[in-house]
This record gives structure tokens, C-alpha cells and sequence, in this order.
């Protein structure tokens, strides 16, 4: 059972003496401020007092017009951030005159999308800053291409976290991180200051004055307590908005928050502390402040994930079912894009879902609104209707809690389009209505990326069918597929010659299976409106998505459960009934002579059946079938044949060899069947049965 | 060691089951190095109590308390054992040995806010309304930044128990303190549709209403509370006013499920406002 509820964080700083007499919305947390707008450069003087900056600085709570700089001293002093548009022309100052060691002014009045410059020091001397590299842009109050860098389970201060960190660096480059967020476990193992200290802003002092930081809280960060105490280090060292000081709505605490940046609201919650279930304080401010967004995108974060199969399981644990359970309800009825969490030390990225609240075992494709990988130059990227956050669209769901170890798991949660128990970070773009999206790893490699696109066509249903018997959804693994839809091909090409092709008329098929892997079909044949396939050799069973191509741009989607076995047989008129596309085979004294079951009679314009004379003394009659989704039938009984309601043995069931996808069954014709004229064929493979087809006996 | 032969199967499922779903891999690996140490210094009463509190986390609910009491036994002096188990008790549903715990523990730390908190919590679930209350506005007054949350929960036991005017003070409170949280508005809200004070109810709707750049639900939960108060003139125009502001909404907001469904409402409430006028009937329609 969850504590119903945590003591509140106080930002109160531990030496800070004097508390503002301002409204609260004016962060109480801060030090009473003036600000002066210099006419002579204050000396950047040496150091008289002695005092020197230990922490930081660092950047809270960024707005369009002002932001937060933090930092700690190792001896008490006054406080003075000086800024301007060059390192050299820092023309404005803030100060406190509040003797502290932990220093915490607000900058305000700045222009949105703004570089300033900055130092931070006493109101005599500057500590650190007033070169290059102590600088940061503020908030845009319009959309503008933003980079955002995703941390999760960061803290370990080991070597991991450092090999992430400096992937991140040489990825970024000269590109400027936006913004930065932590997803809880930011510090281990109890979220100490002092761990804080060396896993955070010794390992990140860069990013933490060029770039506001919007971090989480999760179970390391409390040593585990549901309800930690005010002087919780984590509570003590972050200013966060807690009363709509950077967009959204005022949620009153700094567990829970909403901000704005650009065209994106980001919403943090709280999965550790706070209490989650339906009527909760924090989903009741969640849902007023959704109601109230008007940003095109939708990112929350939280520690918990609400899927997960790595070193947690979202099956078992109440606090990652709560918030599936009670969460993702609001936030996919007010449009969410992609929802980040922690917890689990790995990667898991889903497909872009909605709509699944149950456990992994009930979700399947219907919570899928895009199965494919979402990467633009495979099966497309994901494609949302609406410019802006509208309902049930779908989201990503992505579980980024490697950035210090990865500790494997099962990572087969179906939700996931991938898995992976590589240590890494996320990298975001977001620009206009598009968002990139890429799992970085320690090792520079980008083992993951995807896109989102809002406001873009969606894909059209496809019908993939059995492509002998044209059920739909028949298909097994190595069997041939027939798909039906639209603007499939401009035209109708065939396959020239083996090896089949993969790419026809510039249509192309991809198949992602239940294992992860994205294939490209062995293509058959296309036209506009159908296309046919093989299954690509090493599909495995279980769900699969398949995505049409045409000329690069996916035009089709469907998600599909690939079995084992599906048995259909083909039939001499290609419609799935009727006559067998069969050939009879007799063998007498070794020699074998062929015979077809039906043939094409050109002025009826149909075919007719060759009744079979099974009369011929010391001759052996073999009906050969032919059909796809039989081949991996098990044992041969598991294959049973009835020819006029009595079962036949079965001398052969398998891949026919020559051509690609096509299975065989040779069944033996017993001559007590002479004389029963137009009968019925029935195929039973593992006691699935196939269409039924027609013979005739003489 | 005395409490552990107290324990019935029964107890000791409810300690187990909810609990068991902690597991976590750096915890189990904590506990590992705990046990070598304890092993190396077996009299080290604070290794215990570390020891006890991840047992806690991981859901052992029985090594856990074996450790706490392994830590009184070594260490009488430290209290806080109690404070452990009265954690390890509230999660795991048995209230009334969290309470017992928590009173020991307060009687020699009486401003301990964390176990006052605690003690209020386990006495609402223990139906203690008052006492509840009275350990929440003990701890209020002890946090300079409570969390909202506090504040709703001695509310809700005061509008539990009827003391409407005590709930619509202490929410005032944290209005005071916190700012003008949807959350503690949302609730004085309900109280003072309880008291029937429906002005006082639309004013601090009205101030809810300033903050959001979005009007439309506001504007239907006005309509509802003018109805119940039967001003169905000032309601009918509200949810004309909130079915405008939701058609001037862009395209991709309107569409929003919850957005879909307030103009549903909306236009039931309307439809039988109109039918009451016409009737003439003074029923106020249902406002779900």
C-alpha cells in the first residue's frame, strides 16, 4: 500500500537567514533581489573573501523571461549574478544581499529566445562565469527547433554514466541542448547531497549553467521513503515551478508540475511520493491542466513506467500499475505524444499505442494505432491526424532508465517495438509538427530512433490474406501472403525471376516480428490494389507488423499475429474454392505419370474437373495438394486429409522445394473411393483446417 | 522478537502480498553488502536498522521486523525503530499497530513531523477522525511548504464529519499559504455547494476561471452550480457561453475526448434547462 500522501518539500535553504515576505507565486524560495543595471563593469576582482563556487552555478525553472541560477558557495556570502549579451558586457546584475551559502536569483525581465552571459559571485567579486562557456538561451515564447536530452536511473557516478555523458557531448556538438530532463534515480544510492554532488553536478557542470534542468524524483532520490522528509536534499537543491511560474497550471507543489517550451507542455509527475488514484490531488490538477493546454505537443515523465519488462516489471508492481491504470487514461484523452520513465535499467520503446491500462498479457494489436518502427525510411514514420494534442492519436511509451547501468530483464514486454539492455540516453528534436526521437548509446551508436509527425496522413488498412485460401490473417511463418488495399503500385509488375525481388515497380513490404526484426518481403507480384509476398525467411510467430511501400512512402499498415502453421490450399481457378490446383500421380512398377485435377476450358472460361480413374490394376494414385502455411507441421500425423469425409493416409506434407512458399501434401487414393464422382477435399494441419477444395473421381 | 509470535497467518498475508511487488535490483544488492557487513559486525545496531529498511522496500516484511527488532534489542535508545515499523504496519493495511507504535514513538519525540503525519494517516484509516485532524493540523503547523495534499485530506475528514466550516478555513489555509491551487479550489468548491453558499462557491470558481487561458470546463461547472441554486436564466447563459467557447476552439482541441464530452454535457444541461423553463417546473435537472 502507498502512504496516502508525503510531507511536503520546503525549499528551504539551509543558510539562507531571511525568508521574502513576497506572494508565493514569487518563489519564496528565492533571495530577496535587486536588480541594477550596471554603467561601469562591477571588477571581476580576486577572490578577497576566499570563498569559492562548489556547486553549480545551475539553471531552474526557465521561462520566456527569466530564469533561476543556483549555486553553492563553500563559505556564506552575499549573492550577485551579472549578465548580458557578451562575456565581456555583462550590463546587468541581480543581487541579494542575504548572506548564504546556498545562492538562489532569479533573473528577470529577459527576452524570449535570448542569449545572455552570465557571472556569478558577491556583490564585489565574481566567483565563476563571464566567459563563453557560462551562457544559456531563454525559453522561446513561439515554437522553434528544440533539442532536448533525456537522462534516466543516471546517478551511478561510474564510468557508465560517464561513457553516456560523453556520447551525448560528441553527438550534440556545437548543438545547443535545449533543455534537459532526469527521470528520477538521479543520484545513488539515497539521493544524498553528498551523491548528488558527485553524480550530478560534478558530472554535468556544462549542461547544468548552459541549460535548465527539469528532473524527476524516484525511489533513489527518497532512499526509498514514500514520504520523505522536507529537508530531503532533492527538495533542497531544485527550484521547480509550483505555481505556474513556467506555464501550466499551479499544482501548489514541486513533486508534480507542468511547463511550457516552445510549442511543447511538459508534464512532470510524481509516481513516488504522491498518491495515485482516480481523484488523487495530482490527477485532479493533471486533468485541469490538460484542459487548459493549448501547446501542440504533450511530453510527460514520471519515474515509474507504466511498461516495462527489464530490471522491473509492470506486471507486478502496484506503483507502475497505478499509474498505467490511472494515468495514461487522462493523458491519452488530452493527446499525449510520448510519455518517458525510468526505473527499469534499460531501453524499451513501444510502437505508437493507445488505449492499453491491463497487463502485457491482454495487450495486442487493437492498442496499436501504428505497428511499424516508426522510422521513416523503413515503415514510415508515426503519423498523428491532428496538429496538436487530440485524443487518443496515440503515444510513444518509452522506458530510458540506462543512462548509468543497464541491468537486462525479459524485455519482451508486447507493447515495445524494441528492447535493449545497452546503457544509453535520448536524444529529442522537435520541430514544428515533427519530433525526432533516438536511443544513444555509451558507444555513439543510435540503436533506436523514430519520428512522430502531427497533423500527417495516416496509413490506410490493408488486408493481408492467406495466398492460397484468402482468409484473412491465415498467414504463417514461411507462407505466402496476399495483401489487398489501395495505391499500392502504379502499375501491375510480376516478379522476373529468382531470387524474388524485394523491391517491385518500387513497392516494397516490410515485416517487423514478435522478435523485434524489421524485414523486407520476397515480393511475388504487385498491382495498385494487391500485393504478394513471402513471409521474409527468419519471421518468427507471435504479433508482427507488415507495411506497404510505395516509391519510399509507406501507404498501408496492418497488424497481424503470424502462427506456425495456417494451412490453405490453392485452387486451379486462383479464388480460394473449387477445384484443387492439384496433380494426380501414378506409379506403377516405378515409373510415374502426372495428370492435373482440373483445367482451364477456354469456351467455357472456367475450369473443369479430369474425373480421377483410380480403376487401373496394380497402379498406386497419389493426389499431390498444393497450399502454403503446412510446412512446419510438426509430425505427420498432425497433417490428416479427408477425401469425401474419410481420412486418407498422408505420405508427405511439407515445402514443395521448387517454388518459394508453396507446401505439397501427397495423399494416397484408395481405389474403394472409385464411382463417388464431385467430393470434397478437407486438409486439417494441427487442427487447423484449411479451405476446403474439390476433386472428382471417375 | 515479541511482536513477531503476535502475528496470525492472516496478518502476515496482508504484510506479505501488497508488499512483494518492490523488488528492485540495486536494493537486492544493497541488501547483499548489508548482510557481509553484518556478518563482519554483528552488534552494529544502525546496520540492522539500514538492513530492516530495504527489507521494508523489497516487501520482507517478516526479515524486516526481525531486523527492527534486532536493533531494539542491540540499541534500546533508538527510538526510530518505531517510526520504521509504523511505516512498514500503514503499508501493510494494519493500522492499529502502526497507531500503537506511533504513540510510543510520540511520546518521546512529540514534534517529530514525519511520525505526526503518519499517526494521522493511520488514525483516519482507523476511523480516528479527530484525532486524524488534529495530528494534520499539528504537522501543518510545523511544515513551512505542505504539500496540497495535506490540506485536502484534514478537509476531507472535516466535511466527512460535516464541520463544513472548519474544511472551508483549513483550505483557506493552504490558499493562503500555497496560492490558488485548482485542487484546494476545486474542493472549497464542493463544501461550499454543500453549505448551499453558491455565491461564495461561483467566486472562487471565477478566480480558477482567471487563471486558465481555457474557460470552457469552468464555465459548465458554473452552470451546474447555478443550477442546483436554481438560476436557470444566468445558467442557460453560461452554457451558451461555454458551447461558444468550445466551437472557438481550434480543431484538434475540440476533437479532445474530454472536450467531446463536456459539450455533450453542456447541451444535455442546456436541453433541459429549456424544458424546465417551458414547463415551468422548479426541479433543478440532474447535473451528473
Amino acid at each position: 500500500m502507498k502512504v496516502f500522501f508525503s510531507i511536503h518539500p520546503v525549499v528551504k535553504r539551509l543558510l539562507v537567514a531571511v525568508v521574502l515576505s513576497v506572494p508565493i507565486c514569487a518563489q519564496t524560495s528565492l533571495l530577496p533581489a535587486e536588480q541594477t543595471r550596471y554603467t561601469t563593469l562591477p571588477s571581476a576582482a580576486p577572490n578577497a573573501t576566499g570563498s569559492s563556487v562548489i556547486r553549480g552555478p545551475y539553471l531552474q525553472t526557465g521561462t520566456p523571461h527569466s530564469v533561476i541560477v543556483r549555486w553553492r558557495t563553500d563559505a556564506p556570502t552575499d549573492s550577485r549574478v551579472s549578465y548580458g549579451d557578451s562575456p565581456n558586457r555583462l550590463s546587468f546584475a541581480t543581487t541579494s544581499h542575504t548572506i548564504t551559502t546556498e545562492h538562489i536569483l532569479k533573473l528577470s525581465n529577459l527576452s524570449p529566445n535570448t542569449k545572455y552571459y552570465y557571472a556569478v559571485g558577491t556583490s564585489s567579486q565574481t566567483l565563476a562565469g563571464g566567459e563563453e562557456s557560462y551562457a544559456f538561451v531563454t525559453a522561446p515564447s513561439a515554437a522553434k527547433p528544440t533539442r532536448i536530452w533525456v537522462l534516466g536511473d543516471a546517478g551511478t557516478y561510474t564510468d557508465d554514466q560517464r561513457r553516456v555523458r560523453d556520447a551525448y557531448v560528441k553527438f550534440t556538438g556545437t548543438r545547443a541542448t535545449d533543455l534537459w530532463l532526469m527521470l528520477g534515480d538521479n543520484a545513488y544510492v539515497d539521493g544524498k547531497d553528498d551523491e548528488y554532488q558527485r553524480a550530478v553536478f560534478d558530472l554535468y557542470p556544462t549542461f547544468l549553467r548552459q541549460s535548465v534542468l527539469w528532473p524527476t524524483i524516484g525511489n533513489h532520490d527518497t532512499a526509498g521513503s514514500i514520504n520523505p522528509p522536507e529537508d530531503l536534499p532533492y527538495y533542497q537543491m531544485f527550484t521547480l515551478p509550483r505555481n505556474a511560474e513556467a506555464g501550466g497550471l499551479a499544482s501548489g507543489t514541486e513533486d508534480y508540475y507542468s511547463f511550457d517550451y516552445g510549442n511543447i507542455h511538459f508534464v512532470c509527475l510524481d509516481s513516488m511520493t504522491s498518491e495515485v488514484k482516480p481523484n488523487s490531488p495530482m490527477l485532479k490538477w493533471l486533468t485541469s491542466d490538460l484542459a487548459a493546454n493549448t501547446k501542440q505537443w504533450l511530453i510527460a515523465y514520471w519515474h515509474h513506467p507504466p511498461y516495462t519488462k527489464g530490471s522491473h516489471d509492470s506486471d507486478a508492481e502496484y506503483v507502475e500499475i497505478a499509474m498505467r491504470e490511472h494515468v495514461l487514461p487522462i493523458l491519452e484523452s488530452y493527446g499525449v505524444d510520448l510519455v518517458l520513465s525510468g526505473h527499469s535499467h534499460s531501453y524499451e520503446r513501444s510502437f505508437l499505442i493507445n488505449g492499453h491500462y491491463g497487463f502485457s498479457s491482454t495487450f495486442s494489436g487493437q492498442h496499436k494505432k501504428n505497428g511499424g518502427s516508426g522510422r521513416p525510411t523503413e515503415s514510415g514514420a508515426y503519423t498523428k491526424p491532428t496538429l496538436g494534442p487530440s485524443a487518443h492519436e496515440g503515444a510513444v511509451y518509452i522506458v530510458a532508465g540506462s543512462s548509468g547501468q543497464a541491468s537486462g530483464g525479459a524485455l519482451n514486454h508486447p507493447a515495445m517495438f524494441i528492447s535493449l539492455s545497452n546503457l544509453g540516453s535520448m536524444v529529442l528534436d522537435v520541430d514544428g509538427n515533427r519530433m525526432e526521437a533516438k536511443f544513444l548509446r555509451e558507444t555513439g551508436l543510435v540503436a533506436d530512433h523514430f519520428t512522430i509527425i502531427k497533423g500527417g496522413p495516416t496509413l490506410a488498412q490493408v488486408s493481408n490474406t492467406s495466398a492460397a485460401s484468402y482468409v484473412p490473417h491465415h498467414i504463417a511463418v514461411d507462407g505466402l501472403v496476399a495483401a489487398f488495399g489501395t495505391n499500392f503500385s502504379t502499375s501491375a509488375k510480376a516478379a522476373p525471376a529468382l531470387p524474388l525481388p524485394t523491391n517491385l515497380n518500387g513497392t516494397t513490404v516490410r515485416v517487423k516480428d514478435a522478435a523485434g526484426q524489421e524485414r523486407a518481403a520476397p515480393l511475388l507480384f504487385v498491382s495498385p490494389s494487391q500485393v504478394n509476398y513471402q513471409l521474409p525467411p527468419g519471421t518468427v510467430a507471435g504479433s508482427a507488423t507488415i507495411t506497404i511501400n510505395n516509391a519510399n512512402v509507406p501507404v498501408a499498415s496492418e497488424s497481424i499475429s503470424i502462427a506456425m502453421t495456417a494451412p490453405g490450399l490453392f485452387t486451379a481457378d486462383a479464388t480460394g474454392k473449387g477445384w484443387a490446383a492439384a496433380s494426380i500421380q501414378r506409379v506403377k512398377n516405378g515409373v510415374s505419370k502426372y495428370e492435373s485435377v482440373a483445367s482451364l476450358n477456354a469456351a467455357l472460361n472456367q475450369f473443369v474437373p479430369h474425373p480421377i480413374d483410380l480403376s487401373v490394376e496394380g497402379e498406386d494414385v497419389f493426389l499431390l495438394l498444393y497450399g502454403t502455411g503446412i510446412r512446419h507441421r510438426g509430425a505427420l500425423p498432425e497433417v490428416k486429409v479427408l477425401v469425401a469425409g474419410i481420412e486418407m493416409p498422408v505420405t508427405f506434407a511439407g515445402s514443395q522445394g521448387q517454388y518459394i512458399g508453396v507446401d505439397q501434401i501427397n495423399v494416397r487414393l484408395p481405389r474403394s473411393l472409385t464411382g463417388r464422382g464431385e467430393v470434397n477435399v478437407t486438409l486439417v494441419v494441427q487442427n487447423k483446417p484449411a479451405n476446403q477444395v474439390k476433386i472428382k473421381l471417375k | 522478537m515479541k511482536l513477531l509470535t503476535k502475528f496470525s497467518p492472516i496478518i502476515w498475508l496482508l504484510l506479505l502480498v501488497p508488499l512483494q511487488l518492490r523488488a528492485h535490483g540495486v536494493t537486492s544488492e544493497q541488501l547483499k553488502q548489508l548482510t557481509a557487513q553484518i556478518q563482519r559486525t554483528p552488534n552494529n545496531a544502525d546496520l540492522y536498522l539500514r538492513r530492516g529498511e530495504l527489507h521494508r522496500q523489497l516487501g520482507h516484511a517478516k526479515a524486516a521486523l526481525a531486523d527492527f527488532a534486532k536493533v531494539q534489542a542491540l540499541a534500546p535508545a533508538r527510538l526510530e525503530v518505531d517510526l520504521y515499523r509504523a511505516r512498514l504496519y500503514l503499508e501493510a493495511k494494519v493500522p492499529a499497530r502502526a497507531q500503537r507504535v506511533l504513540d510510543r514513538y510520540l511520546k518521546f519525540r512529540p514534534t517529530h513531523t514525519e511520525a505526526i503525519l503518519l499517526r494521522a494517516q493511520t488514525n483516519a484509516k482507523l476511523g480516528e477522525r479527530a484525532l486524524a485532524i488534529q495530528d494534520y493540523t499539528t504537522a501543518l503547523a510545523r511544515l513551512s511548504q505542505p504539500k496540497p495534499e495535506l490540506f485536502l485530506a484534514r478537509a476531507q475528514l472535516q466535511a466527512d464529519g460535516k464541520q463544513f466550516a472548519a474544511a472551508l478555513t483549513g483550505l483557506d489555509e493552504g490558499i493562503a499559504k500555497l496560492g490558488s491551487l485548482v485542487t484546494l479550489q476545486l474542493m472549497a468548491i464542493e463544501v461550499e455547494v454543500k453549505r448551499k453558499r453558491w455565491d461564495a462557491a461561483l467566486t472562487r470558481l471565477d478566480g480558477i476561471a482567471a487563471q486558465s487561458e481555457r474557460k470552457e470546463s469552468w464555465l459548465v461547472r458554473r452552470a451546474e452550480i447555478l443550477l442546483l441554486a436554481e438560476r436557470k436564466d444566468e445558467a442557460q447563459q453560461t452554457l451558451v457561453a461555454a458551447l461558444a467557447a468550445i466551437q472557438s476552439l481550434p480543431d484538434y482541441l475540440r476533437r479532445a475526448n474530454a472536450i467531446t464530452a463536456l459539450a455533450i454535457k453542456a447541451r444535455a444541461v442546456l436541453q433541459a434547462v429549456s424544458q424546465t423553463k417551458k414547463s415551468g417546473s422548479k426541479s433543478a435537472p440532474g447535473t451528473n
